[in-house]
């Protein structure tokens, strides 16, 4: 750390505008707070006037179950994003949790496979925290490596096939309606919502949280203490990635290898179309349901239209570079560590 | 502009159009106006030096020199052509080159690599390189301008002095064959051996025949011994353009300050001195390899405690080690009795040591954050629910409500996101993380950077309430006028040793010569 100031006038003076700002700076701005309802709006609209069927109970259902899912996989992508950094390794993760459950149940019971599932994941989490921090690699080569090597050990767990196993708990415990007409996993979302909104917005945790993504270097000086910081949030991303593995599992009453996998760039989708900006500091968890079903109700009206899933794909590649293009802060292009 | 200037070429018929020419340049920062109407000529064969205090206008001038900052007002011409300000790119094929501390070398490359880097020879049959021709031209450059350097070093594997060298022997080449090179050298001794300088000096005046140079230094003698010409720069505008032989140190320093100093403007009248002689903080024999070295620094209660020292000197690397954001090689520190030998901004922060560092939008601000997040971080532990881990927002709209009327924010609004707001108000921000909790010890780091005027003396009578509190202060400027306006007592750093101590009570000033004299 240097703290020459060998050049006073650069970076010091106020007001010095900042290129390539201007009008997407100003979009920005309201596109975050605005954009993620209106979208969700015109996409209902337009599904409903495309195809009357899409409002339908079932369809209804179906956005709850699937967003449940995305939701909580986004959740689990969000705390590190909103540091600064960014977590690839979330699906992977949340697929770990699944086929551990899966793996687990049998042996030891549902509950105890669910602790080690939500073990396991958290220590993920903490490793790719622990090298961020100590090996100074960017976030986003650490957690793809990492990514890689999950999938690794659930295909080593799985033996590359579905796992079998008793699934009346799981069942239940995921898509059993215990409010009638709402699967729990969305109930589960939901409370993991609620308490990460509280935890980032009214926790000591959370600001610190913030202020990471915010500047890092400020936050250093203002006796933040970042590295913990960087660790809490990756263990929370971890944590609620073998929930989200859970939910999976659950719904597919499979342990299904790579199972999760797929939808690492919906839920990164989900985040920034919420309004949370990848450069970090700006956005939440709340933004982050926003956006997940914004993601699920476009995909569902694309499935009940019978619009190609190789459409599809291409549909999310062009939103999440869209949602990028809209959110992140130009000042800092290239600062996602 | 260009009329005017043709005219004075076609005046002196026999005189070619200078190598620069700057005519009217003015830019503004916001609030601060960097820049007045500034004039400059450099002819070629001329080596002129550009003095001046930090924040007079010498980085603004360079950086419209290169290309960097497009000034508002005014042209530039080269060897009587219109230059393209704000284009990097075309004032470099203009003629114009920069040799500064954060050197354009390709490490890996060697050294006529280098000096032919981006205008290579090549057969023009085969389009292969010709290195054989380049080697033997990179030589004689090097011959001709007496530069004992093989060049076909690893640039790598050169000391930094000969780096320096090289660059400067790339700008002549580079320029060769055309009017002329410009070579703008930015504070190119600093870092430098006597010895070192020495030897860039040959280059120089070896160079100069063919050559234009503007030395931009705030070692006054090299100046004097150097150039030609030398041009003073007072806040924004060139105040003086005169002949080295008519002109003494004493002089320049003179010409530096410009204006008088208003005891009114820094609220001598509130000036308490140290409220006791017990000893607030006390840095013992502190070390910082390449910063400083055995520095000894006391602060007693209630006391302002002022570091000068031109850039380099380590007076913001003093500070910053005091706050814990640069770990101490040596030495100790005690604070109200407490003693340590490595420290943390957090541990600073515990020993109720409040740090306020130098560049505010790198080290201390959350832009896309409000003005209430941003003065409550530094908070958080007052603001807690009494029953519950959660943070009380009625509090904190309380804490940071009555610090917004404290430092006079405009407007009074803590929703509003940091980053909309002008730079004094900002700057009021980050003072308002030091203002609420008594801190025994604040450590301002150029409080009044970037800050126009107005927000400026705001700040001075924040200064003086925390001194009255209690708090001691330690305080490091880029004004010589600010910082003995505002302390009690002025600690002068040369090359990072503590060379004396200046008393600075209201009623005796001492004057800016006198201090600057010690820098």
């Amino acid at each position: 750390m240097t703290m020459k100031t060998s050049n006073p006038s650069a970076g010091a003076l106020p007001g010095t505008p900042t290129p390539g700002g201007g009008l997407l700076d100003g979009a920005r701005k309201g596109a975050r707070s605005f954009l993620p309802v209106l979208a969700l709006v015109v996409l209902f609209a337009f599904f409903s006037i495309m195809r009357p069927d899409f409002l339908s109970v079932a369809s209804f259902q179906n956005i709850m179950r699937q967003g449940a899912f995305l939701a909580l996989l986004a959740l689990a992508g969000t705390t590190a994003i909103l540091t600064g950094a960014i977590d690839l390794s979330v699906a992977a993760n949340a697929t770990l949790g699944g086929i551990l459950v899966a793996d687990l149940t049998a042996l030891i019971g549902i509950w105890p496979a669910i602790l080690v599932a939500l073990a396991a994941c958290s220590v993920v989490g903490l490793i790719n925290a622990l090298v961020v921090i100590w090996l100074r690699v960017p976030s986003f080569l650490v957690t793809l490596g990492m990514l890689s090597v999950l999938d690794g050990i659930s295909n080593q767990i799985s033996g590359g096939s579905p796992i079998e196993f008793p699934t009346s708990t799981i069942n239940t415990l995921v898509n059993k309606q215990s409010i009638p007409g709402v699967p729990n996993a969305a109930v589960i979302a939901v409370v993991v919502v609620i308490l990460m909104t509280v935890l980032v917005f009214l926790t000591r945790l959370g600001r610190y949280v913030m202020a990471v993504g915010g500047n890092e270097r400020a936050a250093l000086l203002a006796g933040i203490p970042i590295n913990k910081v960087k660790i809490a949030s990756f263990v929370l991303g971890g944590l609620i990635a073998a929930i989200a593995g859970v939910v999976f599992t659950g719904q597919a009453l499979n342990g299904v290898p790579e199972g999760a996998d797929p939808s690492l760039l919906a839920s990164i989708a989900a985040i920034v179309v919420g309004g949370t900006a990848l450069s970090g500091g700006v956005g939440g968890p709340h933004r982050t349901l926003l956006g997940a079903l914004v993601i699920i109700v476009l995909s569902s009206g694309m499935d009940i239209m019978s619009i190609n899933p190789y459409v599809e794909s291409i549909v999310y590649g062009l939103v999440v570079i869209a949602a990028v293009a809209v959110t992140i802060d130009r000042r800092r292009y290239g600062a996602i560590r | 502009m260009s009329v005017t200037d043709s005219g004075r070429a076609g005046a002196g018929a026999a005189a070619p159009a200078p190598a620069v020419a700057c005519i009217g340049l003015s830019k503004r920062y916001g609030a601060v106006q960097a820049l007045d109407q500034a004039d400059l000529r450099i002819d070629v064969g001329e080596v002129v030096g550009l003095v001046g205090q930090n924040g007079a206008g010498k980085s603004t001038l360079v950086n419209i020199l290169c290309g960097v900052v497009a000034p508002d007002e005014g042209t530039v011409t080269i060897h009587g052509r219109p230059a393209a300000t704000g284009h990097p790119r075309a004032m470099a094929d203009a003629g114009i080159a920069v040799v500064s501390q954060e050197q354009s070398l390709v490490e890996q490359l060697t050294v006529w690599e280098n000096v032919y880097l981006g205008r290579e020879l090549t057969d023009p049959h085969s389009g292969l390189l010709r290195r054989v021709a380049m080697k033997v031209g990179a030589a004689a450059l090097f011959e001709r301008l007496e530069i004992g350097i093989d060049t076909g070093a690893l640039v790598s594997d050169l000391p930094f002095a000969s780096r320096q060298l090289v660059e400067i022997a790339r700008a002549i080449h580079q320029s060769d064959g055309k009017s002329g090179a410009i070579l703008v050298l930015d504070e190119p001794t600093s870092g430098l051996s006597p010895r070192e300088t020495e030897v860039l000096f040959n280059l120089i005046r070896n160079a100069s025949g063919d050559a234009a140079f503007l030395f931009v230094s705030h070692v006054l003698p090299d100046i004097l011994s150097l150039c030609s010409r030398v041009v003073v720069c007072t806040n924004g505008r060139v105040v003086t353009d005169r002949e080295v032989g008519d002109v003494t140190e004493r002089d320049l320093h003179e010409l530096m300050i410009g204006r008088a100093r208003s005891a009114d403007y820094y609220s001598l009248d509130r000036q308490g001195a140290a409220l006791s002689d017990e000893r607030v903080l006390e840095l013992v024999d502190g070390q910082k390899a390449g910063a400083f070295e055995s520095v000894h620094l006391t602060v007693r209660r209630g006391e302002v405690v002022g570091l000068a020292g031109i850039i380099g000197s380590g007076t913001s690397e003093v500070a910053a080690a005091i706050a814990g954001a640069l770990p101490l090689d040596a030495g100790h520190m005690t604070v109200k009795g407490q003693t340590r030998r490595r420290w943390s901004v957090r541990d600073a922060i515990a020993l109720g040591i409040r740090y306020l560092p130098p560049e505010r939008r790198r080290d201390a601000l959350f832009p896309h954050a409000s003005v209430s997040r941003n003065i409550a971080i530094s908070y958080l532990g007052d603001i807690r629910m009494a029953k519950a881990p959660l943070l009380d927002g009625s509090r904190e709209s309380k804490l940071v409500g009555r610090l917004i009327k404290q430092i006079g924010l405009r407007p009074p609004d803590p929703k509003r996101l940091v980053g909309e707001l002008s730079g004094g108000n900002q700057q009021k921000v980050v003072f308002a993380r030091l203002l609420a909790d008594g801190c025994a010890v604040a450590i301002l780091d150029n409080p009044t950077r970037g800050v126009d005027v107005g927000t400026r003396e705001e700040i001075y009578a924040m200064v003086r309430e925390l001194a009255a509190s209690g708090t001691g202060v330690i305080l490091t400027s880029e004004s010589i006028e600010e910082l003995i306006g505002l302390s009690d007592r002025l600690v002068v750093l040369r090359s990072g040793a503590v060379v004396t101590e200046i008393p600075a009570p209201a009623a005796a000033k001492p004057t800016e010569l006198e201090v600057l004299a010690c820098m």
